[in-house]
């Protein structure tokens, strides 16, 4: 087990290498020049140049990649925002990562759950309203563009829940993890712990309906190509009762392809949470990427993208791992 | 339990959460907030180089003039009078006492001195990376203490002096709090102004508390939240619910809605931009007077307006907004003629299968919030004159680049003021100098060129407004950009609260929440 980890982990280095290469380049291949974004129209050539030797911006590509995986393999520095003068990225991605996390595990709680539920529900109810509804439900579900649905979703529920951002702006909210929920637990500030639940509330809804849709899909054919082989026959043939069949015997074994499908998900959420975040004000990655494309901030959009490429292979890892305790047949290491 | 119970237990479980969540809701509403698009990105005043960070720069700082209530003439602020030598080229201005910075330190002259330093000397180790407006100070060769007072001594004399003094930019810093924080003075701002940050979030939110011990009139709001809030309609459906209080540069298209949604209002206030039609001088047919006047004599300003602004415009008789020249002179509308602008178009050989071409860029800006809009309008009134038009699209970035190959044909740009002066318009986007800068159509005109620059030097207002009616007269008669409309700023707020908008600035203190 710990030399598959450890194999795994090495296996994740070169990839990250070429993706944080790769966004380098494609970065500085879209057309625009980020120093007049960050001066602005306004500025004369003599500043434009000034700028543009003060941020390296005119020695070679490579050199200019070399420097920065040098600064952030050396001192895990992603260097200095173009745009925010003077900000560090490490510490502003780390101060919007929280957030982002946050939203994408409560779309993924919802997601998986009801995704679940769903999915078993038609499974055994083959046929009924129950699983046409639900099926219904799922199709719609996968079709919804994420930011329409979160729009709809403010305008009917907004009013009665919150209309985005994390928290009410007037609450003021000690940072001890970044995470909203967390925080407002550990100051014991019960009030703002609903509030912070009034705010994830709907984006977390939009953001998980899809997955969750997705979900329910493979939980039910999966539940039903289980459902009808030779073990669960003999499962039922020893008397156990209807609830034990589905879930011990039928559910756990039905669960890997979920659980693939869970993990690819992840990499969704992340992905839709850029959109979703916009709608609801949230203050996550996919804010703070929009806010740099937009100030064509290089340094801040490649580390912004880099963290978000770590967490998509570091989830896929942790997925293959869980798949070892799902199912006792597999087995890493011993090849 | 068995699966369907559990189902059912998961559901009601759920509905109870809701429910709990939303009866728990309370309202809160001590704080003043003010929705945006997007956050500010720095709070030292020398770093400022676009609107959303000149919002809250304006409420922490205070400069040696400002504007007055409700129009762009200077009045004092943190200098309570001032001369200026016979040549106009030293400035002496006498200081308010007792005013002390946020942190306390006092206000005197050493402090302007300290700030003036930091925008014009380059070597000045306080000086921080990027001043984008600094060479607006260029003019100024250096600043001194004299006893109580300050004196600027200027390269040459310069009309727009104290317009320029009044720009977000030239906001007085304490010296202290510069020194302390170095590289974060940019994170914790520190002036003489009614408002002092309490707390900033990056994208969440940004806090500003009243300074208590202002030394002008307190404001009456104790604490403004500003809010970014990317989504346009999010920002509207805050409103609506109470949960912000002003929404600052909504679209124009939701005007109307907002009018008619009880509890709210429009604040719309004539705005010191210009959107306008450029052509390239260095190529044909744009070279051609007679095309341009074709082309200008086929668009209807009030129609333009109407279509495109939802009536939230100005139709433009000059590059300058009136608000800016009503002291100068009153210039005629530009005429709408199709017939004539035939006329004018049979003057010009064009190839036979020639088509117009048109550049515009997808990026809304507050004069040209829809720019394909105003294309398309422009193609439908050419056509009627028997000329077909090309729409070409750039991204922002995209569109600076093929800009700067000089290879445009027609495009539509704008330009918002620094600072109230016609010299503000017609030097960077008309003078000759300007012409690998901001002059995109390479205007290059003697006569223009010597009017515009004198005028600047010039202090005798009388004289200056002479120079700037030759200026508009060339202007007009070459049409080397053709102005279409001042684009009116438009505001929603909650009929909660007072607010008069200043042409400007976005002035917090005058706000106050209405008795209910």
């Amino acid at each position: 087990m710990t030399t598959y980890l450890a194999r795994r982990l090495l296996a994740a280095i070169p990839l990250l290498f070429a993706v944080s290469f790769i966004i380098f380049v494609l970065i500085r291949s879209v057309p625009g020049d980020p120093v007049d974004a960050m001066l602005g129209e306004k500025a004369t050539p003599q500043v434009r140049e000034e700028i543009t030797r003060k941020y390296g911006l005119d020695k070679p590509i490579f050199v200019q990649y070399g420097i920065y995986m040098k600064n952030l393999l050396t001192k895990g520095d992603f260097g200095t925002s173009y745009v925010r003068s003077n900000q560090p990225i490490t510490g502003e991605i780390l101060r919007f990562l929280p957030a982002t996390i946050e939203l994408t595990l409560a779309a993924m709680f919802f997601s998986v759950f009801g995704g679940i539920l769903l999915g078993i529900l038609s499974a055994i109810k083959k046929g009924s309203w129950v699983d046409y509804l639900s099926m219904v439900f799922a199709l719609l579900g996968v079709s919804i563009p994420v930011f329409w649905l979160g729009l709809l979703l403010l305008l009917a529920f907004g009013n009665a829940l919150a209309t985005g951002g994390k928290l009410n702006p007037e609450y003021t909210l000690e940072r001890t993890t970044g995470f909203v929920l967390l925080d407002t637990l550990i100051h014991g500030e019960m009030e703002m712990f609903l509030d912070g639940l009034r705010h994830l509330l709907l984006p977390a809804i939009a953001l998980g309906t899809i997955p969750l849709a997705m979900i329910a899909r493979i939980t039910r054919s999966s539940m039903l190509e289980v459902m009808g082989s030779d073990y669960i026959r003999t499962a039922r043939a020893k008397g156990l009762d209807n609830e034990k069949v589905v879930m011990r015997h039928g559910l756990r074994n039905a669960l890997i392809p979920i659980l693939t499908m869970a993990g690819l998900e992840f990499g969704y959420l992340l992905g839709g949470a850029v959109l979703t975040e916009t709608v609801f004000s949230w203050p996550g990655m996919g804010t703070y990427i929009i806010d740099s494309i937009s100030n064509r901030d290089y340094m801040a959009i490649q580390g912004a993208v880099l963290v978000l490429a770590v967490m998509f292979v570091l989830v896929n890892l942790a997925v293959d791992i869980l798949y070892a305790f799902v199912d006792p047949r597999i087995r890493y290491g011993s090849s | 339990m068995n699966l369907k119970s559990l189902a059912w237990a998961v559901a009601l479980l759920g509905i109870g959460i809701v429910a709990l969540l939303v009866f728990t809701k309370s309202e809160k509403s001590s704080a003043l907030i003010y929705a945006r698009g997007t956050d500010s990105t720095t709070l030292d005043p020398a770093e400022v180089s676009w609107g959303e960070d000149a919002k809250v720069v304006t409420n922490v700082y205070e400069n040696l003039v400002t504007f007055d209530t409700d129009s762009t003439s200077i009045v004092p602020k943190l200098a309570t009078s001032w001369e200026t030598s016979a040549d106009g080229t030293r400035w002496t201005f006498q200081l308010g006492k007792g005013i002390t910075f946020h942190d306390g330190t006092p206000f005197n002259a050493e402090a302007v001195v300290f700030t003036f330093n930091r925008l014009i000397d380059e070597k000045n180790p306080t000086r921080p990376k990027k001043v984008p407006y600094g060479q607006t100070f260029n003019f100024i060769e250096k600043v001194e203490v004299s006893g109580e007072d300050v004196v600027f001594q200027l390269k040459n004399p310069n009309a727009t002096f104290l317009q320029i003094l009044a720009l977000f930019g030239a906001g007085i810093v304490s010296p202290t709090a510069v020194q302390k924080h170095g590289e974060s003075f940019n994170q914790n701002p520190c002036g003489t102004g009614p408002y002092q940050l309490e707390n900033w979030r990056a994208a969440e939110k940004l806090i500003l508390k009243r300074n208590d011990n202002y030394w002008g009139p307190k404001p009456a709001i104790q604490r403004v939240i500003f809010l970014p809030v990317q989504n346009a309609q999010t920002a509207i459906e805050k409103l609506k619910n109470g949960e912000v209080h002003i929404v600052d540069n909504i679209a124009l298209g939701d005007v109307q809605v907002v009018e008619e949604t009880e509890g709210l209002r429009v604040e719309s206030e004539t705005s010191l931009n210009i959107a306008y039609l450029g052509f390239n001088l260095r190529k044909a047919p744009y070279n051609n007077v007679h095309f341009r006047k074709a082309v200008a004599l086929a668009i209807n300003r009030d129609e333009l307006n109407d279509l495109v602004y939802y009536g939230q415009a100005e139709p433009a008789k000059n590059i300058v907004p009136p608000a800016i020249w009503r002291n100068i002179g009153n210039l005629s509308p530009f005429e709408f003629n199709i017939e004539k602008a035939k006329e004018e178009l049979g003057k010009v050989t064009l190839p036979d299968d020639f088509v117009a071409e048109i550049w515009y860029m997808v990026f809304p800006r507050p004069y040209m919030p829809e720019a394909h809009r105003v294309a398309e309008y422009i193609k439908n009134q050419l056509k009627k004159i028997g000329l077909d038009l090309q729409i070409q699209s750039f991204e922002k970035a995209a569109y600076s680049e093929k800009i700067k190959d000089h290879d445009h044909p027609m495009y539509l740009l704008g330009w918002s003021a620094d600072y109230a002066d016609p010299d503000n318009f017609f030097s960077p986007l008309l003078h000759g100098d300007s012409g690998d800068d901001l002059n995109n159509s390479f205007f290059n005109n003697d006569e223009f060129n010597k009017a515009v620059s004198q005028a600047k030097y010039e202090s005798d207002p009388k004289k200056r407004g002479a120079l700037y009616r030759i200026a508009a007269g060339i202007y007009r008669s070459k049409i080397p950009t053709l102005p279409l409309v001042h684009v009116k700023q438009v505001a929603a707020c909650s009929e909660k609260i007072d607010y008069n908008r200043h042409p400007t600035q976005i002035r917090l203190y005058p706000i106050t929440f209405k008795k209910p």
